[in-house]
């Protein structure tokens, strides 16, 4: 057993809102440079969506991840042989066209502008080449907003759904949507670490977050084709790879990383989470079925003093230790098993987690209704409002977002994972709107509680870090000790006033 | 002072004199090839040395040795009209002990010409040497590689060496050309195939082709080079042409694909 920590992410999609801020704050903070413009190191998806870059989930095009076939674990993109002959044309990267041609607005027309009839306006010109242009694509331009359900029925994952309900889900007053927000998921077993020729890229042993040594990197671009979420990017101004880097600056000086720290809805959550990354290469190889499973296993119990044990062994620090045990992610996604991946089937072992969306309270049970009543158009549900909750708890599987689309997501395709989340998290939300409703714990609640496998207490603490956690609940970050570090070569009062100062190495091209 | 100024002027002097005593050696390195051990020659082909009153001019031979010689000549009462490689690569001391060693050799002490070893050419096996179809015993390369004759192949064949056309003309006819074919005096082929000789077999039939091409022809090098130009041409096009059905047919990103679709 080798312990080793990792810091995660975990986003609860049950409380995003979709208003970017995250991505704003990341984009302020590392993306706004040359070079970088079309960058976004944090995205937040309109789900069903084709995504950023533009369908990015479609591995028969961008050849990412890993594939697992007799008994070897090979990266989908090419063989060592393949990779050399592709060196200079590499068929499976991204284009400008896939990601967009980054804009902004002629601000200075609104000043200098003649005078004339009209208001001037600030029309939009490209950032690459400063021409006039007229916008055709963005980094959510398939949100709800684009005026087109074409995005939406590109979407990778309705793979396998049934045509009809395929179909209902742009349905008119029927559409249903919900927010996925990426960053890097700064994977166990990554394939942009796999895939570089020059070895730039690294994954901290300390706390995991994979990172580009811009000094190393020699532009061939292969992390970018080999990650399965396109999240490594080509800056073309310094001709270097650059990827989220978890704002580890941040980290080390205790602070949640910006789109954390900046999330309106509070949907994110940091923690440290213990692993064994001795038993890395088994969770990887698996079938499909059963890698979900595989990947939680390798996760390993903080509490367990044998665990402790090892970590100590490993010189985790003490302070670690104790991140890892009041983690918010261990939470989520050991004890109550409500958050998993995404797309576990690209094997990278993706480390940063999702809790599924529940739908919409009225759910495709009302088409069933306006069937069974003969009319073709749109009804008022007539069901009693107490009993509304209850008929989606039995009926899941007609849950208007369909739960085999959330399987697509975040289970390689498995329901049977998707089911018991959902009934856990709605059972939470029928005891809630009981006590506020009836004014305490209900018999059939209770029953539905049992029924998703939840004690009272756990219901209770579930619902406690979901709505009402404080800052520090949500972000239990572990003590970096970077003055501890700065100790060894200097003297840390020294080394803390002259922050910021000495030498800048700027990457060079071709270096 | 001035002796010692002098001292390395001295020392080259001696040198050069030490090298120019061995004029045996240099003859055997440098002449012998095609003009025979005893300087006997070919009777028609290559003329003899020995006794021919040319060399009596130190002169005149360093400059034939050095810049070559072309044209009519009769020797002895027999007329040749080949052509001697210059070979500027041997040193004028050098030449000119060759020289010294020349006016020493008597007509008399060298044995009349061998007749030659009769071995009957076959110039089929000739062409098939010379275009590589059959391989040279030794592994010499085949003499298409760098050399180009008439009526062989559409675009020619090498145009590092000289057209062969009418070499059987050139260097005394077809006992000439065996004896170079086996002992080549021209500098890059005789580096070419120190290691690899043409067997005796090769030398009669390649010179036998030779002969027979040399009722040909010869071609102007621009006729090759004009084809050479126009094959290249047709081959760019279809290059571009199947580098432009690839570009119809790059598959189009999902992203505009979705916005052709929106568009109309």
């Amino acid at each position: 057993m080798k312990v080793r920590a990792h810091v995660s992410m975990l986003f609860h999609l049950d409380k995003c809102i979709g208003c970017h801020t995250c991505s704003i704050a990341c984009k302020n903070l590392w993306t706004d440079r040359k070079g970088a413009e079309y960058m976004w190191w944090n995205n937040v998806e309109t789900r069903p969506g084709t995504g950023y870059p533009t369908g990015w989930e479609d591995q028969e095009r961008f050849r990412g991840g890993w594939e697992y076939k007799d008994g070897h674990l090979d990266l989908r993109l090419h063989s060592r042989a393949q990779g050399l002959f592709r060196l200079f044309f590499n068929p499976a990267l991204p284009s400008l066209d896939d990601y967009y041609e980054p804009y902004t607005f002629r601000y200075s027309d609104l000043f200098t502008s003649p005078e004339g009839e009209d208001q001037p306006t600030a029309i939009p010109i490209s950032m690459i080449t400063g021409e006039p242009m007229t916008p055709g694509a963005g980094p959510n331009w398939d949100d709800d907003l684009s005026g087109s359900p074409l995005y939406a029925a590109n979407d990778p994952n309705l793979k396998g759904l049934d045509p009809e309900v395929q179909a209902q889900l742009s349905e008119i007053e029927g559409v249903v949507f919900q927010y996925l927000p990426r960053i890097c998921n700064h994977c166990l077993n990554p394939a942009c670490v796999a895939a570089c020729p020059s070895g730039a890229i690294y994954k901290r042993a300390e706390d995991g977050v994979v990172l580009v040594n811009e000094n190393k990197c020699k532009a061939w671009r292969m992390c970018v084709a080999a990650c399965p979420y396109k999240k490594v990017y080509y800056n073309w101004a310094t001709g270097k790879s650059e990827k989220c880097i978890l704002c580890f600056p941040r980290l080390e000086t205790g602070q949640a990383p910006a789109c954390a720290h900046s999330c309106v809805g509070r949907i994110r959550y940091m923690g440290v989470l213990l692993y064994d990354a001795d038993r890395i290469p088994e969770a990887a190889m698996v079938p499909d079925e059963r890698l979900v499973e595989s990947q939680l296993d390798i996760i390993l119990d903080p509490f367990d003093p044998e665990v402790i044990a090892a970590a100590r062994a490993e010189g985790l620090d003490e302070g670690w230790i104790k991140a890892a045990q009041n983690s918010p992610l261990y939470k989520f996604v050991k004890v109550w098993r409500l958050a998993l991946p995404l797309h576990p089937e690209y094997r990278t072992l993706a480390m940063m987690f999702y809790v599924p969306p529940l739908s919409p309270v009225v759910a495709t049970v009302e088409k069933a209704l306006r069937a069974s009543q003969g009319n073709g158009g749109l009804v008022r549900l007539d069901l009693p409002e107490s009993n509304l909750d209850f008929e989606l708890y039995d009926n899941l599987e007609k849950a208007r977002m369909p739960v085999e689309y959330l399987a697509n997501l975040f289970a390689a395709g498995k329901k049977e994972l998707i089911v018991p989340i959902l009934k856990k998290l709605l059972a939470v939300r029928l005891l809630k709107r009981q006590e506020s409703l009836e004014g305490g714990v209900t018999e059939k609640a209770l029953r539905v509680l049992a029924d998703a496998g939840l004690t009272l207490e756990e219901a209770e603490a579930i619902y406690r870090l979901t709505t009402l956690p404080t800052l520090e609940e949500r972000f239990v970050l572990p003590p970096y000790h970077r003055e501890m570090a700065a100790e060894v070569w200097k003297d840390p009062l020294a080394a803390k006033g002259e922050a910021g100062f000495g030498y800048v190495q700027p990457p060079v091209r071709g270096e | 002072m001035k002796g010692v100024r002098l001292y390395p002027l001295a020392l080259a002097f001696l040198l050069g004199l030490a090298l120019a005593q061995d004029g045996k050696a240099l003859y055997g390195q440098h002449c012998a090839a095609c003009h025979g051990a005893e300087g006997q020659g070919i009777p028609g082909a290559i003329p003899p040395l020995a006794g021919n009153p040319r060399v009596a001019d130190e002169a005149y031979v360093v400059k034939v040795v050095r810049e070559g010689l072309s044209g009519p000549l009769e020797v002895k009462g027999v007329a040749y009209s080949g052509v001697m490689p210059p070979m500027p690569q041997v040193a004028e001391a050098d030449a000119r002990a060759i020289a010294q060693y020349l006016k020493g050799l008597s007509g008399a002490s060298a044995q009349p010409p061998a007749p030659a070893p009769q071995v009957q050419g076959d110039p089929a096996l000739g062409r098939a040497l010379y275009l590589g179809q059959k391989a040279l015993q030794n592994g010499g390369a085949p003499c298409q590689a760098c050399h180009t004759v008439a009526g062989v192949g559409f675009l020619g064949g090498g145009s590092l060496g000289r057209d062969l056309t009418d070499a059987a003309k050139r260097l005394g006819g077809e006992a000439g050309l065996r004896a170079v074919l086996q002992n080549p005096a021209f500098l890059v082929m005789r580096e070419a195939y120190k290691d690899k000789p043409l067997t005796e077999v090769e030398a009669a039939a390649l010179a036998a082709f030779l002969v027979q091409v040399s009722q040909e022809a010869p071609r102007p090098a621009s006729l090759y080079q004009g084809r050479f130009l126009v094959a290249g041409l047709v081959l760019l096009g279809l290059l571009l042409l199947y580098q432009a059905i690839l570009w119809q047919m790059r598959p189009q990103s999902l992203a505009e694909r979705i916005r052709s679709q929106l568009r109309r």
